[in-house]
């Protein structure tokens, strides 16, 4: 047999491939895509696919949360099945009736003098493999944090999972348990490399109607990605802040460097250092 | 558009790749802008006269970055 060329150049700068999961440096067949580059973006593609459709395991998701020591309420949107959640955005905002029931008897049965300081609502969204692999990790060290905050005590309501919901839907959740802050946890849309991203959606004073401006977000939390402890340290920041200055959204920004991100610790640093800056310009 | 490998790694979206359009100009029988072509062939990207030839080294414009990168 005789040696035969490859149909496919490489990429002689291939070495950049070590410093990112981005498809550069593929090499090329003629002009178009190598074969194996074709069939590796074909499966990643299958693969988000596959995450948008993978049913929320409900239950698996509430026991892990509820051996945390917090209740959970189990909840669904106004979209009865995926096929209508995805045609129908308005409908994964709102929640079903029954759950409004739920939610108002829970309201009824636990009377409150005093509002919650923060409620948890865990979501779907477009990947129920992002909160099957994040959730749980996040709300431990997230309540982990806040019954160790040396600056202020936490109310934590019953940690809501919502099926087929979308990032609105905990508005109505933390308005009706009566929440000053409502933290949604939501499995992002899933790109051709990460179909298990969760994102973090915070909101001051939820209402149904709140907008995307007045939502402060943390993204791509997911093991390739942003940590769960990097995370929980920016959600602790945020929501102390938020507190603080009772608002969320554009007016609040993250002024956490990295090196204060990766900290296990409370940032005592972070809170004191902006909150006197801020406190030197009030009127 | 032009995504490499078609995948938009920051927002999550697929779109068209510089393969795409490489691939589509030369099943139509296009070229890009005179402008364009001028500046892929100086940074060699393009081979030196050529509509749609890639250079097959890195470029000198990369190299030194590269080295400088690697610690060489």
């Amino acid at each position: 047999m005789s040696m035969r060329e490859s149909v496919v150049t490489p990429e002689s700068w291939g070495t950049l491939r070590k410093y990112t999961s981005a498809r550069i440096a593929l090499g090329r067949a003629g002009h178009s895509l190598p074969t194996a580059a074709h069939l590796e973006f074909q499966l990643a593609h299958a693969q988000a696919k596959d995450a948008v459709h993978l049913p929320l395991d409900t239950s698996g998701v509430a026991r892990s949360i509820e051996a945390l020591g917090v209740p959970t309420l189990l909840l669904q949107s106004g979209a009865s099945d995926r096929l209508v959640y995805l045609q129908r955005p308005d409908l994964g905002r709102q929640l079903d009736f029954q759950s409004r029931r739920t939610l108002e008897s829970w309201t009824l049965c636990h009377p409150r003098e005093e509002s919650f300081d923060v409620a948890f609502v865990v979501v779907d969204g477009l990947s129920a493999l992002a909160i099957h692999q994040n959730s749980a990790a996040l709300i431990a060290a997230m309540t982990s944090r806040l019954r160790s905050d040396r600056y202020a005590s936490w109310s934590i309501a019953p940690i809501a999972v919502v099926q087929q919901g979308r990032v609105a839907i905990g508005d109505e959740v933390g308005q009706t348990l009566k929440a000053n802050a409502v933290v949604v946890l939501i499995g992002e849309r899933p790109g051709l490399s990460s179909p298990d991203s969760l994102g973090i959606y915070m909101t001051w004073d939820p209402r149904v109607g709140r907008n995307d401006s007045q939502r402060n977000c943390i993204s791509n939390v997911r093991s390739a990605g942003l940590s769960v402890e990097s995370a929980a340290a920016k959600l602790h920041y945020l929501l102390q802040r938020s507190r603080f200055l009772q608002i969320s959204g554009v007016a609040l920004k993250d002024e956490t460097t990295a090196a204060q991100a990766v900290t296990e610790e409370p940032l005592d640093d972070a809170i004191a250092g902006p909150l006197s800056k801020f406190n030197d310009v009030l009127p | 558009m032009g995504v490499p490998g078609a995948d938009d790694i920051m927002l999550n979206y697929q779109s068209t790749s510089f393969h795409d359009a490489l691939a589509m100009r030369h099943i139509m029988g296009l070229r890009t802008s005179p402008e364009f072509e001028s500046w892929l062939q100086a940074m060699e990207i393009f081979e030196t006269g050529s509509q749609s030839r890639l250079v097959n080294k890195i470029p000198a414009a990369l190299v030194g970055r590269l080295r400088q990168l690697e610690g060489q």
